[in-house]
């Protein structure tokens, strides 16, 4: 094996040019690979975090019917043992009730159709990241008055400013049209344009007034950090509770159009490999039959010597195996830096921000990865440089040895 | 180190030998016969060449016998082994175990320094570290290469390349050393120098060695010269 280690690594550097071009060549693919990888990741990662911080969580409990059409009839009115088992349970790490109705809001100068959440301030705050996000004004208080929290793309429109009086309409349990008057306490902005356009937030309280509620909630968000495992706390959630007649979504169910995203990324992601990993292992294929070609005479005189063809086989195997490797390291040298760089700093894309805000990414992407997909590249070179070694690697392991002895 | 031939080299037994060895080699419809009916015996501790102008047959003969190649027709024996018809892996084993080689040029393996060179077949027979180095660097000193250990073959002269490639045929103790044109690439001083060494070798230790040459000063220096002239033995001069 010693020997075997020794011949093949030192092969390798018999034609330094050859293998630094295509130990280049895999550090391009590495690079590309990687730096792709982690962008579209982040930008994924964005879109998902900016949907479940913002507002959803990792999961929303509704009533059954609910999402589909925000009617505040379909509610929880005893929703309180819900609560206590979410409290209770330790794969939630935080909830919060809501009411959510649809409305009309209106200053002196304009309105807008709006979605309107009533939230508990104490509970919302550790929920999602509207509290961090005020740009001016406070957050609602818990046991707030007539007060609101709008975007500042909604204060744009109607003209308002803190302090200054909007007015709620809508459609109550009871089919009646309601309105009041709330104050804008505060103004926030997140990174997604639609979100600042559409969500107020009053106190649930107000809100529950509003609509005409006697009691309850409409929906529950749910932090926690179990990922996968949603599954079973969602299960968990809708069999202890079977008289309430509830749903608990996911994040993907929330936000179909996102999870698809995911979804098609993740095969694309799978094609762009693909693609670069045959033009990869054409390459291998290509320089591994020349090393072979070359080296005819050598390994004619090996055979002559009585080397068995699996050493030879193992032989141009390794030395893939180990161009492969330096390639790999090369690569994960280069691209880890960048990574790192921009996972911190992020890349700007400024010039784009009103575009990527309409799809609720910020201007700068923080790139993302994670050590499954550096593993999954890292394996994926490996077993291109195998695959690309394999037919060379047969061919000068069945050589004859008088004919090959010829070559010279 | 080579007492074990020197003392076999008494009993005078047939080595190798060839019986109504033929090849004929086919390229399209035509038929080149390369070698017919060749049959010759080499004697343990002998020192044979096979003489003949250019595809007389030479190595062909000396393929055949190395199982390097198959013949068309006849049998080809080491020892009581018969070559002709055994199977590759068989064949690589008996060239491993038995025979030791020697081509015209590029013999060595360039990634590997003279010593290495040396040892790697030993390695492949399975010897232990401890004694593939000890006996690699006594043949090294042998063939005057002491001090050139770990030169790489693209460090060392023609000369000194062809000393290598001569140790690392001796060191694992063949039965036979088949050597094609071993002179044929060297000046005529080196080749020469090379020529004396094998022989010296053949003196002290009895290996056998059966050569290809062209060459007048192999040949006169040669204990048994056999001629090959158009595919046939014309003379064997014992």
């Amino acid at each position: 094996m010693g020997l075997l280690i020794r011949i093949s690594w030192r092969n390798l550097w018999r034609n330094p040019r050859r293998s630094s071009i295509l130990i280049s060549a895999i550090v391009v693919c590495i690079f590309a690979l990687l730096i792709t990888l982690s962008y579209i990741n982040g930008i994924l990662r964005q879109m998902v975090r900016n949907s479940v911080d913002f507002h959803m969580g990792e999961m929303e409990i509704y009533k059954k019917g609910f999402y589909d059409d925000k009617d505040p009839k379909k509610n929880i009115p005893h929703f309180e043992e819900i609560l206590t088992f979410l409290g209770k349970s330790e794969k939630v790490r935080n909830y919060a009730p809501r009411i959510e109705g649809r409305g009309l809001i209106s200053s002196g100068y304009s309105s807008s159709g709006v979605r309107i959440i009533g939230i508990d301030a104490g509970r919302e705050g550790n929920i999602t990241l509207v509290k961090r996000s005020l740009i001016s004004g406070r957050y609602l208080q818990t046991a707030g008055e007539h007060e609101i929290l709008i975007g500042q793309k909604m204060a744009h429109k109607l003209k308002v400013d803190l302090g200054s009086k909007v007015v709620l309409t809508v459609q109550t349990v009871n089919n009646e049209l309601a309105s009041d008057a709330y104050r804008v306490v505060g103004i926030y902005k997140t990174i997604s344009s639609d979100f600042d356009k559409y969500m107020v937030y009053l106190p649930i309280g107000k809100a529950r007034k509003l609509l005409e509620m006697e009691r309850g909630i409409t929906g529950i968000a749910v932090r926690t950090d179990i990922g996968e495992g949603m599954i079973t706390l969602e299960k968990e959630i809708e069999e202890t509770f079977p008289q309430h007649r509830i749903d608990a979504l996911t994040w993907a169910e929330l936000e179909p159009l996102i999870a698809e995203m995911v979804r098609i990324s993740k095969r694309w992601n799978m094609i762009f490999f693909a693609a670069i990993f045959i033009i990869l292992s054409i390459g291998i294929i290509n320089t591994q039959n020349i090393a072979v070609y070359e080296r005819m005479h050598e390994l004619g005189i090996v055979k002559a010597m009585g080397t068995r063809p699996f050493f030879i086989f193992s032989m141009i195997m390794m030395e893939t195996f180990f161009l492969g490797l330096v390639g790999l390291a090369a690569g994960f040298l280069v691209s880890c830096p960048f990574i790192f760089y921009f996972s911190v700093k992020g890349l700007s894309l400024t010039m784009f921000s009103e575009g990527l805000e309409m799809f609720g990414i910020g201007a700068t992407i923080y790139f993302d990865i994670a050590f499954i997909d550096i593993l999954y590249s890292a394996l994926s070179i490996m077993i291109t440089s195998f695959f690309g070694a394999f037919i060379p690697a047969v061919r000068a392991s069945r050589l004859e040895p008088v004919t090959a002895i010829r070559y010279v | 180190m080579f007492n074990h031939l020197a003392t076999e080299s008494d009993a005078i037994m047939q080595l190798v030998r060839t019986e109504k060895l033929s090849k004929i080699y086919l390229s399209g419809m035509v038929e080149t016969v390369a070698l017919k009916d060749v049959s010759i015996s080499v004697k343990e501790g002998e020192f044979t060449s096979l003489v003949g102008p250019s595809g007389s047959g030479k190595t062909t003969l000396l393929n055949l016998i190395g199982g390097l190649d198959s013949p068309s027709s006849g049998d080809a024996f080491i020892g009581d082994m018969k070559i002709t018809g055994m199977k590759k892996g068989e064949l690589s084993d008996l060239r491993l175990r038995h025979i030791g080689f020697i081509f015209q040029e590029f013999n060595l393996i360039p990634v590997l320094s003279a010593l290495e060179n040396v040892e790697y077949v030993m390695l492949l027979q399975g010897i232990s570290k401890k004694e593939r180095r000890e006996r690699s660097l006594e043949v090294l000193r042998e063939v005057g290469l002491e001090g050139k250990e770990n030169n790489r073959p693209g460090e060392l002269s023609g000369g000194q390349q062809q000393r290598v490639a001569v140790a690392r045929a001796v060191v694992s103790r063949p039965d036979i050393i088949l050597a094609d044109e071993p002179t044929a690439n060297l000046d005529s001083e080196t080749g020469e120098a090379l020529m004396e060494m094998m022989l010296g070798l053949n003196e002290e230790h009895g290996i056998t060695f059966l050569l290809s040459t062209h060459e007048k000063m192999v040949m006169d220096k040669s204990r048994r010269v056999i001629k090959l002239q158009d595919g046939k033995v014309v003379d064997d001069g014992r």
